[in-house]
């Protein structure tokens, strides 16, 4: 098959020149955040362990298969709250003079990048367990629709606040140049 | 002046609008729990009837002191150009809207505003979902105060542009006659319902009958499937022939509706050029009437069916920055055109499309496999298992999707294209038919890339392009491609003078 190996084959711009989003330093999130991870994950689990035993300690008759589906899901949870935890250190977020990235996960690893002049608005949110551990989630809203909404969890609400203003200054600096 | 400055502290709304937020909680919990409500009303005497009322009384009084909690944590201000609202019972909102990203500031009055008079304010900033605000109950002098504010702001803006930008007085706009792209004669219409998708009714017929089935079931208790099944397992002749019958009737049926349906709705459809804007109007009982300014379109998309193809019709749609919820109402649809009027239409639009060069990507050979995978192994064990556990013949057939799968698999991959020119990305695709859609590089709004193992190991990702009005994602592409794309599309944009809407 014929693959073509070049983005253009008509080029105009010398494209390996373009600064590449994929060499950037990204900042890892607050260590504290990997506690929420581990706690929000747990929460899920134990939900879902006592269910499926509850379940199966009320079922008299549960064939072996049914224990072993049971297993399966405590296994499930726990692997659920490990991965939860792991993937903390694939998180990081990256700021270049005119867009932000953010990358996560582990086996799915994913990327987004966002250009400065490109952001609707930004909000701050805080959950109950963000309160309780000090932190922060900040959330950039474009107008390309819910699923480009690039949310930063984890950040001391200090460092998120001064993104924010950052990210809107910059924001409001590059529309005015337009 | 003294009520003007007032709006630059945080207050709360109206205090009258905890009936509407108490109203808006009522509506949600109804729409959610009617089925339940309706048994009470039918039997409100029974044990369970009781217990629901409890229950619902108890949500009705949750739903009321959420309400006023809601109320009081609700504070909305300007500041520094902004309009900012903190909310939130439990989590703690914050909510910044800078003047210039406010596209509109509309009031809305329902009976209970008008009775209570208040309005409800709506603002609009055609940014994603979520960033369009809604103060739910606000005086109307207050309101018009906070109108009057945001537009004094854009009007300010707009004059200081002005004075920075050249001396020379801007050229009177010459207004350009409307010009007639295209209108459906009843012949066309005909055309286009006989070869629009019939097997889509068909599968919203079937689905009706299953829900409404099912609801009778639930309500009243008349098993139909159960009487279904009875029918279908006692292999008569009868039921042969009934099912022979009911085929072609079944066929008959989705084929006539859409046909009507698609008369009805697009007939007398007449698609114009208004300056620079586009305007489609259609309808035979309700006319409707859209419009798009040009500088609001980001996609455009052109499709073709096997049946289309017969006709040498395309179905266009143009879609324009909106927020997501309302999607489906803001783009402009025609449901039938030839290809000479989908080149004049993107003529107009995009004039360089007709002559751009692209570099064209295919998707790697091996998404075939996942497909296979995921649409056909899977269904033909499960439906194999079916059929050897009630030990049907006729069930068998159902594993055919496994070769089905392999052949259409093959044929997405075939045609699926990413085709990039410095200025354009258009997605290439369709198994039986062909579809087009593009975008303009500068339009987009964010690029997102992601890859599973699977992929990471043949150096694949998928590359996922939004802008504002729809995007355009591409799995399996070459890594360095979907890579050099991203840094390339994020150049452009950055660099970008124009704006993209």
């Amino acid at each position: 098959m014929n693959q073509i190996n070049e983005l253009f084959t008509n080029a105009q711009i010398d494209l390996s020149g373009l600064p590449e989003a994929e060499q950037m330093e990204m900042i890892p999130l607050e260590p504290a955040y990997k506690k929420v991870r581990y706690i929000s994950a747990a929460l899920v689990a134990v939900i879902m362990i006592f269910a499926v035993w509850v379940f199966a300690f009320f079922q008299p008759d549960l064939s072996p298969y049914g224990y072993i589906g049971a297993g399966l899901v405590t296994m499930l949870a726990a692997w659920m709250v490990y991965y939860n935890g792991l993937v903390f250190h694939y998180m990081g977020y990256a700021i270049r003079e005119k867009d932000i990235t953010y990358k996560s996960g582990w086996l799915w690893k994913s990327m987004t990048t966002i250009p400065f002049n490109r952001v609707q608005h930004c909000d701050l949110r805080q959950g109950i367990l963000d309160r309780r551990f000090g932190l922060s989630k900040l959330t950039i809203y474009t107008a390309g629709g819910q699923s480009t909404d690039l949310m930063i969890p984890g950040l001391l609400p200090d460092t998120a606040e001064k993104l924010k203003a950052f990210i809107l200054r910059s924001t409001e600096q590059s529309i005015e140049q337009e | 002046m003294d009520s003007s400055s007032n709006l630059y502290q945080p207050q709360r709304q109206s205090p009258k609008a905890v009936i509407l937020i108490l109203l808006k909680y009522i509506r949600i919990i109804v729409r959610q729990m009617w089925p339940i409500l309706l048994i009470v009303l039918i039997n409100p005497t029974s044990g369970k009837g009781i217990i629901i009322t409890i229950i619902a009384l108890g949500i009705a009084f949750i739903s009321l002191i959420y309400s006023l909690v809601a109320y009081t944590r609700y504070y909305f201000f300007i500041q520094n150009n902004e309009l900012c609202v903190r909310s939130g019972v439990f989590r703690k909102i914050v909510l910044n809207v800078p003047f210039d990203r406010i596209q509109s500031v509309d009031f809305k009055r329902n009976l209970v505003h008008q009775f209570l008079n208040v309005v409800s304010v709506q603002v609009d900033t055609a940014g994603s979902k979520g960033s369009e605000l809604e103060l739910d109950a606000i005086e109307l002098e207050r309101a018009e105060e906070l109108r009057e504010i945001v537009l004094a702001y854009k009007r300010e803006k707009h004059v200081s542009n002005i004075d920075n930008a050249d001396p020379i007085p801007p050229i009177p706009v010459v207004q350009e006659a409307p010009e007639l792209i295209l209108s459906l004669s009843p012949k066309d219409l005909i055309k286009i319902g006989i070869s629009e998708n019939h097997l889509r009714t068909a599968a919203i017929i079937f689905a009706f009958f299953l829900g409404l089935a099912d609801d009778l079931d639930q309500l009243l208790g008349w098993d139909i499937y159960g009487q279904l099944e009875n029918t279908t397992t006692a292999m008569s002749i009868f039921g042969l022939v009934a099912t022979l019958l009911a085929i072609p009737l079944f066929i008959g049926i989705s084929f006539s509706i859409t046909l009507i349906r698609t008369v009805l709705k697009y007939y007398g459809l007449k698609f114009w050029r208004e300056g620079k804007s586009f305007k489609v109007v259609s309808g035979l009982f309700t006319r409707n009437e859209k419009s798009i300014q040009k500088s609001k379109i980001q996609v455009i998309r052109w499709v073709t069916s096997p049946l289309k193809r017969i006709f040498g019709i395309y179905q266009m749609n143009i879609y324009q920055a909106t927020n997501v919820d309302q999607n489906q109402d803001k783009s402009l649809v025609i449901p039938g055109c030839y290809q000479q009027q989908v080149d004049h239409t993107l003529d107009t639009i995009v004039p360089d499309f007709k002559d751009a060069v692209f570099t064209s990507h295919q998707m790697h050979p091996s998404i075939v496999r996942l497909m296979v995978f995921l649409f056909g192994f899977i269904p033909a064990v499960l439906f194999g298992l079916m059929a050897w556990y009630n030990e049907g013949m006729m069930q068998w057939l159902l594993t055919l999707v496994f070769p089905l799968a392999i052949w259409m698999g093959y044929l997405y991959q075939r045609k699926r294209r990413l085709k990039i020119h410095p200025d354009f990305l258009v997605s290439e695709g369709g198994i039986f038919g062909n579809s087009y859609k593009l975008i303009e590089i500068y339009k987009v709004q964010s690029v997102h890339i992601e890859s599973s193992p699977m992929q990471r190991r043949r150096g694949l990702t998928s590359l996922h392009v939004f802008t504002a009005g729809g995007d355009i994602s591409f799995p399996y592409l070459n890594a360095t491609i979907a890579r050099q794309a991203r840094d390339y599309i994020m150049y452009r944009v950055e660099m970008e003078e124009k704006s993209w809407m």
